[in-house]
């Protein structure tokens, strides 16, 4: 049987699809100029206009980039931080949303509540430059990275809200079989919770693949530098004219084709791997967020 | 029941333990401070015993200084280590903060207890914080007596007469400010000589009256000679040479970026805004007429930068407008020799158009006469807006105070000694050739962060104008041939009122001139903004200006 379409909802189909294809635009247009600027000669860009498609192209861009040292550098660093970051962190949650998610776990309420807390109030910048460099002596390591963020209140309570919905019937029938709590976590639970791992894991590893702030603040050695702070020096490098004064001197310009070429390079992986979990993502979405 | 009394219990726990922590804290930084006092006391006082001996036993260990970066250098760079040598001091890269969010950053590391002995700050209106929060320290006359010649170099490129008035509080010193030679030169415009010749002019214009010839026959006469009409006389940064034809640069741009008001001095000799000037509303007459008539750019509201390098010109790069302004002669110079590449934007001028030549297609002119004989282009000024700042840790120990003025007298006394600060060492970092000139190895080290990580330039803390001259003789031989008239930014304290108002008188005087030049509202709502001006703030901002001058001063 098919359903009649009334008029309302061939309007409201045409706005719903108007309003998704202008934000689809919106989002393609900047993308496509910053791969076409990546690829264009330094005389195509200096014409007016956007640059949507690439009327000329040049490699010079990636080549620049890739014979760039630091960028190198930076890019495994990155890469170390968000494969140990992420695994970490999954680790940890899953670990913590286990034990809260059972409803005879003691105090329950007042961990739970302990940890909503954090979501809503924080120490502030200070404070936890204080703890991370002075009192744990992280400053200049991979640690002042990785060990802050670990633990966010938010996707705690998304997954242990996930793991609240497996029926603890399934917890039983493993105890009848002589299964103990990390037997029950590694082959009954995490087998059932494959697209909020991935949603987390998604959402962890872009933060930290993303991240700049931090690697600005706690790590001093240019060699431990994050790619996000050495494209985001290389992109301001030359875009005041205070720096020049202050240099004294004529500073060294980066094309801009150089600089897109880095941003794409360093958007790559991302891209890459955003398709393989997103199908587990708007379920993940929907099953953590609801608690029956 | 139960639970609700194991509930009070673990949050009576966790207080408790917060309680404890915050204790043990306090306890710690309190405990640390007289402790360190205690230590730099002893390192005084052996200090002094060793400064009566004249010189300080070679055994003795090097005293650590610690200088705020925006990079590390290497740890073994050969060229810190003959500073440290030479000094017996031993340098502490470990204060890296990035020049961007400069505050941001320094105020999280600093409210964790630790201190530099030497900060550059970015901006010297900031000091007057780092003064209140105890960071920086007053440079008290003995230790001015230390580095005479920095005074006697800097106080020459003091035009205005006013580089002291925001290191100054109550006439005590707190910051050593660096001179940038080359702001000392003013902008210049750079002209399409190609379009002069094709609408019949053959000189580069000097008056408005020849400028406004040239503005209409670039709009009118097809100066590209492709039939179609599709050029302008002139953008955003030329608007400098008329305001400048009536008497003064009002704020810093119209397009993009931060809108600064410009301050000069009003016939009285006291600070005072510029775009509030009566020879503004002349002026904007004049641009209102341009506008109307079609030769400026109607996208000058989005500047002519499109991105990239900031002195780059997109829009004369591309042949939309004829003249272009707000750049440095050394931004447009061809390459002096085999060795050299040319400006930054020569070099993106060519690319865009690889049949121009310098003296021909393009070339550099100066400011133009107005009317009342007045005339000017923007001058950044040799005062730059960065300031050193010794550090309160800094001063309680003498050994480290007296190493770093050393360094810094040494810099504008020992020529060579300021050629290895700045260029590296002769062989590795540099050569000369033949004529004697100063050759950057560019092989090794391509970009200037190559030698910032081999250790140059961090040492030079404060600019020496005159052995940069000296070791750069191209650069300001060409530079000197376009000096001309300029009116030069006056410093200026930010005060209270100053913080609270500037962004809305920003604002109000951006909409205002853009109103006024698109012909959105008459010329005569000049007077009419001029009095919103300083009704909304603009007298508070003057009058505390001026009082804070001559506090600072101690007069």
């Amino acid at each position: 049987m098919r359903i009649k379409k009334s008029r309302e909802n061939i309007i409201f189909d045409i706005i719903v699809y108007g309003i998704l294809l202008g934000m689809g635009i919106m989002t393609i247009v900047p993308f496509l100029q910053v791969i076409t600027i990546s690829l264009s000669p330094q005389e195509e860009l200096a014409k007016y206009g956007m640059h949507i498609l690439p009327q000329k192209i040049t490699w010079a861009g990636y080549e620049r980039v890739l014979s760039y040292g630091p960028i190198w550098r930076a890019y495994l660093n990155t890469i170390i931080r968000t494969v140990s970051g992420t695994a970490l962190s999954i680790m940890v949650l899953i670990l913590g949303a286990y034990a809260l998610s059972k409803p005879y776990f003691p105090h329950r309420k007042f961990w739970t509540l302990i940890i909503v807390f954090t979501m809503y109030f924080s120490g502030g910048l200070i404070p936890r430059y204080i703890l991370v460099n002075n009192v744990l002596k992280m400053g200049n390591t991979l640690f002042a990275l990785i060990i802050p963020g670990l633990a966010s209140g938010f996707n705690l309570i998304i997954m242990r809200n996930f793991f609240s919905n497996i029926s603890l019937s399934y917890e039983e029938a493993a105890k009848i079989d002589g299964a103990n709590h990390f037997q029950i976590l590694r082959h009954v639970y995490l087998p059932l919770s494959k697209p909020i791992i991935a949603t987390v894991s998604l959402w962890v590893g872009v933060g930290h693949w993303n991240e700049w702030f931090d690697s600005m603040l706690y790590i001093r050695d240019e060699n431990k530098q994050v790619l996000q702070f050495v494209l985001r020096k290389l992109i301001l490098e030359g875009t005041s004219v205070e720096e020049e004064m202050a240099a004294g001197t004529q500073i060294f310009v980066n094309s801009d084709t150089m600089k897109m070429a880095a941003l794409i390079l360093s958007m790559i992986p991302v891209l890459m791997i955003y398709p393989f979990l997103q199908k587990h993502f708007v379920q993940g979405l929907k099953l953590g967020g609801v608690k029956e | 029941m139960k639970q609700r009394n194991n509930m009070k219990k673990g949050i009576s726990l966790v207080l408790v333990i917060a309680l404890l922590m915050s204790l043990s804290a306090c306890g710690k930084t309190t405990e640390k401070n007289p402790a360190e006092q205690t230590q730099a006391e002893t390192k005084t006082e052996t200090n002094q015993v060793q400064t009566e001996q004249q010189k300080p036993t070679p055994k003795e260990d090097p005293v650590v200084i610690q200088i705020v970066t925006s990079a590390q250098p290497d740890p073994d760079a050969k060229v810190i280590k003959a500073v440290e040598e030479k000094y017996n001091v031993k340098f502490n890269w470990d204060w890296v903060v990035d020049g961007k969010k400069f505050n941001e950053v320094m105020g999280v590391k600093l409210s964790s207890g630790e201190m530099p002995d030497f900060v550059m700050l970015p901006d010297s209106g900031d000091i007057n914080k780092y003064i209140k929060q105890g960071l920086a320290a007053e440079i008290t006359p003995e230790m001015q007596a230390k580095i005479p010649t920095y005074f006697k170099v800097v106080e020459k490129y003091d035009e205005n007469k006013n580089m002291w008035v925001d290191a100054k509080r109550k006439g005590k010193l707190y910051g050593l400010k660096p001179i940038s030679s080359q702001g000392a030169y003013p902008t210049v415009l750079i002209w399409r000589t190609d379009w002069l010749k094709n609408v019949g002019i053959n000189e580069i214009p000097k008056t408005l009256e020849d400028f406004e010839k040239a503005m209409y026959a670039f709009k009118e006469k097809d100066p590209d000679k492709d039939g179609q009409p599709n050029t302008y006389g002139l953008s955003e940064t030329g608007f400098d040479a008329v305001f400048g034809a009536f008497g003064a640069i009002p704020l810093k741009t119209l397009g993009k970026g931060r809108q600064v008001l410009f301050i000069t001095k009003n016939e009285q000799g006291e600070l005072a805004f510029a775009c509030t000037r009566p020879e503004m509303k002349e002026a904007l007459a004049k641009l209102q007429q341009y506008y109307k008539d079609g030769i400026i750019d109607p996208e000058f509201v989005t500047g002519e930068n499109k991105g990239g390098y900031w002195a780059t010109s997109h829009a004369f790069i591309n042949g939309r407008i004829g003249v272009t302004g707000k750049v440095l002669p050394t931004h447009w110079n061809p390459p002096y020799d085999k060795d050299s590449q040319g400006g930054a934007v020569y070099q993106e001028m060519l690319a865009a158009n690889p049949n121009a030549k310098f003296g021909e297609t393009f070339d550099i002119g100066t400011a133009i006469t107005g009317p009342h004989g007045k005339a000017g282009l923007h001058k950044w000024g040799a005062v730059n807006s960065n300031i050193g700042v010794f550090t309160t840790k800094c001063v309680q120990d003498e050994r480290k105070t007296n190493a770093i003025l050393q360094l810094i007298e040494d810099t504008f006394t020992d020529y060579d000694f300021y050629l290895l600060l700045t260029k590296g060492i002769e062989g590795i970092h540099y050569t000369k050739n033949a004529e004697g000139k100063l050759v950057r190895n560019a092989k090794d080290f391509p970009k200037d962060n190559d030698l910032r990580k081999e250790g140059v330039y961090l040492l030079e803390l404060l600019q020496q104008p005159e052995f940069r001259k000296q070791a750069l003789p191209d650069y300001y031989e060409f530079i000197e041939k376009y000096n001309g008239p300029g009116y030069a930014d006056e410093m200026y304290p930010k005060t209270e009122s100053y913080s609270k108002n500037i962004s809305a008188l920003e604002r109000l005087t951006v909409d205002t001139y853009m109103s006024i030049i698109t012909g959105e509202k008459p010329v005569e709502y000049f007077d009419e903004f001029v009095d919103l001006f300083y009704k909304n703030g603009g007298t508070a901002i003057e009058q505390e200006m001026n009082t804070q001058v001559k506090e600072n001063l101690g007069q």
